[in-house]
């Protein structure tokens, strides 16, 4: 298997890029360039994969459209938006400009954690040169567009969408219930669309070659490529590009990412980030799209694939992710608040040589009750990756000494 | 609209805090009960209501970090702060994900990222911290 460079390719030719897609885009219709988008069948590439297409039509003919642009990345094993935003930054921002357009959405807000220092002023410095095609957008749509920076402070619950809305707005970043959806009611009341980083660098290509050619690339469910993150216990980590069912999942570790460091043997996978089931390693020989990844029980989620080998401690795998919704949830529905609260205590106890037999159990409830209770995507998926370890290392779990 | 959390991000780069000073006069400016500002500053982590040290270094112990050893480079660094005395000078966090996954273990030092630490790299760069050398 090789590395699809679709995106890669665009990002490294961006030197003193030219906006080329964007002045394409600028002379056709609204209507005709989602028509293009609906034909790319492209899916959000933040974790969720919704249907881009169908999110924008939910704000068609709406007035007053707010475009956020969701750069809060900070799911654990993900880090292909700040490759993206460092190494091609005129190409997000097309998208940004494209997207913009067909939403009609004059108040653009990108939001960047604030650990990523390049990426923000690398971003800062490009709306600085791209001031020409500005000036050419609000000539064409004789209106001004209002572009601003927002700086995450290290809060990961702000990459739900409706916690970044009351992260801009100056709000305690908690979730909002849903619905009303954000493009109902976001940011300041306006309809808004929150879009990750990936999602909107897509757009330029799918103005540049079409839609229906778009939809040419990648399998038959999964359009385009999805950039994916690889670390853990590989030769050769780093963000490689994907193009959607031309290889295995075990082919991405082992072609594209070197293998298992050191001569060990692969324990397990974690194909999406921490919010995604794991995949042993019998389990990986599966094609590598959306679909696959369903029937698999798990899911592509942000990208990140992170890979263990036979030393890790899946015991403290578990812990470590119990420990991280614990600390990272927001606090404000009480299913969230409590049932990581609960799974962590009850995996230290493990820890602590002071576990029973019924607390597997136990767990596996508080993580149902928090998927089907809790208001926001943290909540909804804490409980997967945990559940899956406990289901999965039914081995390993024999060690664990309960009584 | 003008957005608080860039004003409030802005306070923490150039005064290494928000003081009570700074919180009424913000919450004045921004029309915020000032409970609710503080309420609003503590949830973010990089947001700090007392001074901090010259240095703050931020360790991910994220899954990625984690299984390349991020916790003995924790307790390396702990251990060279306590064998110098330089508690005043740095303050020590935990942190999660840092975004620099396939480099781990990742720290950063007032923001610059440090990658692949090993427990020699680590004290080598500390060192050069507390001569002067790095800064």
């Amino acid at each position: 298997m090789k590395e699809r460079k679709y995106i890669k390719e665009l990002l490294e030719n961006s030197e003193n890029y030219e906006y080329k897609n964007f002045k394409k885009a600028l002379s056709k219709k609204r209507g005709e360039l989602l028509e293009e988008i609906k034909k790319s069948n492209l899916r959000g590439r933040g974790g969720a994969g919704f249907p881009t297409a169908k999110k924008w039509e939910f704000v068609e003919n709406k007035e007053n459209v707010v475009l956020i642009c969701n750069g809060d990345e900070g799911e654990p094993g993900t880090f292909k938006d700040r490759y993206i935003l460092e190494n091609g930054i005129s190409i997000f921002l097309e998208g940004v400009l494209i997207s913009s357009y067909i939403l009609n959405a004059k108040d653009i807000y990108i939001y960047i954690r604030g650990e990523y220092i390049e990426a923000i002023e690398k971003l800062e410095k490009e709306i600085i040169r791209a001031n020409e095609i500005f000036k050419m957008y609000e000539k064409k749509i004789e209106d001004s567009i209002n572009i601003k920076i927002v700086k995450g402070a290290g809060a990961y619950v702000c990459g739900d969408e409706t916690s970044l809305i009351n992260s801009i707005e100056g709000k305690r970043p908690i979730s909002r219930i849903k619905p009303p959806y954000p493009a109902e009611k976001g940011l300041n009341e306006k309809p808004t669309i929150v879009n990750n980083i990936e999602t909107l660098t897509n757009i330029p290509l799918i103005i540049r070659d079409g839609g229906e050619e778009y939809s040419k690339i990648g399998s038959n469910k999964s359009k385009g490529t999805k950039l994916i993150s690889i670390s853990g216990k590989v030769n050769n980590p780093g963000v490689y590009e994907v193009e959607f069912g031309s290889g295995t999942l075990k082919e991405v570790i082992f072609d594209l990412a070197g293998g298992i460091r050191d001569d060990k043997k692969l324990k397990f996978v974690i194909p999406g980030g921490i919010s995604t089931k794991i995949l042993k390693k019998n389990e990986i020989d599966i094609s590598f799209d959306y679909e696959s990844l369903e029937k698999a029980g798990s899911s592509i989620g942000s990208g990140a694939i992170i890979v263990g080998d036979e030393s890790v401690d899946i015991l403290g795998v578990a812990k470590n992710a119990s420990d991280f919704y614990k600390s990272e949830t927001c606090g404000t529905c009480f299913p969230c608040k409590e049932g990581n609260r609960q799974v962590d205590y009850l995996l230290q106890k493990i820890i602590d040589g002071k576990g029973k037999e019924e607390y597997l159990k136990l767990i596996s409830e508080v993580s149902k009750v928090t998927r089907l209770t809790a208001r926001c995507g943290l909540g909804q998926t804490a409980g997967t990756l945990v559940t899956s370890i406990i289901e999965k290392f039914g081995d390993e779990v024999k060690e664990w000494k309960l009584k | 609209m003008e957005i608080l959390l860039n004003e409030l991000n802005e306070i923490q780069e150039t005064e290494g805090y928000i003081s009570e000073k700074e919180m009424l006069r913000v919450s004045k400016k921004y029309d915020i009960p000032k409970a609710e500002l503080y309420g609003i500053i503590t949830f973010y982590s990089r947001l700090y209501t007392e001074p901090t040290p010259k240095y703050i270094i931020r360790i991910c112990k994220s899954v990625s970090c984690g299984m390349n050893g991020s916790k003995r480079i924790i307790k390396t660094i702990e251990e060279y702060i306590g064998k110098n005395k330089l508690e005043n000078e740095f303050l020590v966090e935990e942190v999660e994900c840092l975004g620099h996954c396939g480099e781990g273990p990742v720290i950063s030092i007032n923001d610059k990222i440090y990658d692949k630490m090993t427990d020699e790299k680590v004290e080598n760069i500390l060192k050069n911290y507390k001569e002067g050398e790095l800064k």
